[in-house]
C-alpha cells in the first residue's frame, strides 16, 4: 500500500489537502525537499532495500552473519523479527521461521552470550541470573 | 486588507459601479494566482469587483477553529457589514460558488443576484462530487496531469498549466495553492466532498436571479449539481459553458464575465 502510495506520489497523511498539516510544516518540507526524491522506505527493488539495511534476506548463512553485524555494531540484545510480508504465502512464511529457528537463532544465541559477558560482565547477575 | 471581528482578510477591490463580491475556487485569484485573472479583470470594466480571499488562503488570517463551511459563511456575514454596503451582488466558482449560495440564503435581501459556477456545496444521490484532494498531490512528487484534468476540460490547458505547472515552483506560488487545498479540506474533506447536506433544502429561500454556469466537461462537479442548483433556486439560468471544464471562468473568461456581467446589469 504503502509503496503503492509512493510510486504514484500520494499519501493519505501528509501533503496537500490533507486538513491536519499545517502551512508551516509544509513550507519546512517544500525547503527541504527536492520534487520527486526518494523517501523514507522508497525503494526500487530487493538489492536496494537489502544494502540499506531495510530488510535481511538469503540463506541461514547470509541472515546470521548480517544481524551478527548488528548485534556486534548496536549491542543489540532484543529482535522484533517480521517474517511475513504482504501476500506472501503462510508456507513461506513458516519455512522462514522454521529456519531461523533451527539454524540461526543458536548460533546467535551462543555467539551473543560470549560478547555480552564480555561487553558486560555482570549482566547476568543483574539480570537474575538467566539462561 | 479588511478587519473582520480582529481577523484581517485580504481583498482585492477593484473597478467602479455596483458592488460584486466574488468567491474564487482552486483555479482562481487568491488560490492559484495572486493577482486578478482575465475573467476578473473583465468583470471589473462593469462593476465594482470585490474579491476577498478565504479563511488562510492568501494573507487572509488562518482561524484554529475552523470546522465546517458555516464558520466561514458567519465570517463573510460581517464581512458583508464590514464593507458597509447594504446590497451587493454574489458571484462565485467552485467552492466559492458554495459559499457564495450559503450566503445568498442567509441574506436573501441583501444580495442582489447570485452566479454559480462549477458550484460545489450540494449532495447529489449518485453524482459524487470528485476527490480533487487526492490529485492536490503531483505524481511522482512532479505532475500535476490529474489535478489539470479534474479542473480544465483537457489535460494541458494553457491556463491550466500556468496555474498549475508541473514540478516545484517559487515557494510563494506553492505556498498559495497549499492555503487553498488546505482551506477546501478543513470545509470538505468527507467524501463525497465540499457538500453541505442541508443546503439543497435552503435554496428557496433566495428568490433573487441566479445564474448557474458549468463547463460542458466538467470533471469535478457533475452537471446534476447545477441542475439541482438551478432546481432548487426556481427559475435559476442554467448556461452550460461549451468547451469548457470546471474552471469554466478560466477556460472561457470573456464568456462567463459576459454572463456574470449581465446578471449584475439586472439586479
Amino acid at each position: 500500500m504503502k509503496g503503492h502510495l509512493r510510486r504514484i506520489g500520494r499519501t493519505q497523511t501528509f501533503g496537500p489537502g490533507i486538513p491536519s498539516q499545517s502551512v508551516k510544516s509544509w513550507e519546512q518540507f517544500l525547503r527541504n525537499t527536492k520534487p520527486g526524491e526518494d523517501r523514507l522506505g522508497d525503494a526500487k527493488s530487493w538489492e536496494e532495500l537489502d544494502a540499506g539495511g531495510s530488510i535481511i534476506a538469503g540463506s541461514p548463512a547470509t541472515v546470521r552473519r548480517r544481524l551478527w553485524e548488528l548485534i556486534e555494531m548496536a549491542g543489540v540484545g532484543n529482535f522484533l523479527i517480521q517474517f511475513h510480508f504482504g501476500n506472501m504465502k503462510a508456507e513461506h512464511a513458516r519455512k522462514s521461521m522454521r529456519l531461523f529457528a533451527t539454524e540461526v537463532l543458536p548460533h546467535l544465541r551462543k555467539d551473543s552470550k560470549e560478547l555480552f559477558a564480555r561487553d558486560y560482565p555482570g549482566l547476568d547477575e543483574n539480570l537474575g541470573g538467566g539462561r | 486588507m479588511i478587519d473582520v471581528m480582529g481577523r484581517k482578510i485580504a481583498v482585492i477591490r477593484t473597478g467602479s459601479g455596483a458592488p460584486l463580491i466574488y468567491f474564487h475556487g482552486f483555479a482562481d485569484v487568491h488560490a492559484a494566482s495572486a493577482g486578478l485573472l482575465p475573467f476578473h479583470e473583465h468583470l471589473a470594466r462593469s462593476c465594482d469587483l470585490i474579491a476577498p480571499a478565504h479563511v488562510g488562503c492568501a494573507q487572509t488570517d488562518e482561524r484554529d477553529d475552523l470546522d465546517s463551511v458555516h464558520d466561514v459563511v458567519e465570517q463573510y456575514l460581517d464581512f458583508a457589514d464590514a464593507l458597509g454596503i447594504e446590497t451587493f451582488h454574489l458571484a462565485g466558482a467552485c467552492v466559492g460558488g458554495w459559499i457564495a449560495a450559503e450566503l445568498a440564503v442567509r441574506l436573501p435581501q441583501r444580495v442582489r443576484s447570485l452566479s454559480l459556477i462549477g458550484a460545489t456545496g450540494l449532495f447529489v444521490s449518485g453524482n459524487p462530487i470528485a476527490d480533487i484532494f487526492w490529485v492536490a498531490q503531483p505524481e511522482d512528487g512532479i505532475y500535476y496531469n490529474d489535478l489539470r484534468h479534474m479542473l480544465f476540460a483537457a489535460r494541458d490547458p494553457k491556463a491550466g498549466m500556468q496555474l498549475f505547472p508541473d514540478g516545484r515552483g517559487e515557494i510563494e506560488q506553492e505556498l498559495l495553492r497549499y492555503r487553498m487545498f488546505r482551506f477546501a479540506s478543513q470545509i470538505g474533506f468527507t467524501p463525497p466532498y465540499l457538500y453541505d447536506r442541508k443546503l439543497i433544502e435552503q435554496l428557496h429561500r433566495y428568490k433573487g436571479p441566479v445564474l448557474v454556469a458549468c463547463g460542458e466537461h466538467d470533471h469535478m462537479v457533475p452537471r446534476a449539481h447545477a441542475e439541482a442548483y438551478a432546481k432548487g433556486f426556481r427559475g435559476a439560468r442554467l448556461e452550460i459553458i461549451r468547451g469548457a471544464g470546471h474552471s469554466a471562468h478560466v477556460e472561457a473568461p470573456d464568456v462567463v464575465a459576459g454572463l456574470v456581467a449581465g446578471m449584475v446589469g439586472k439586479g
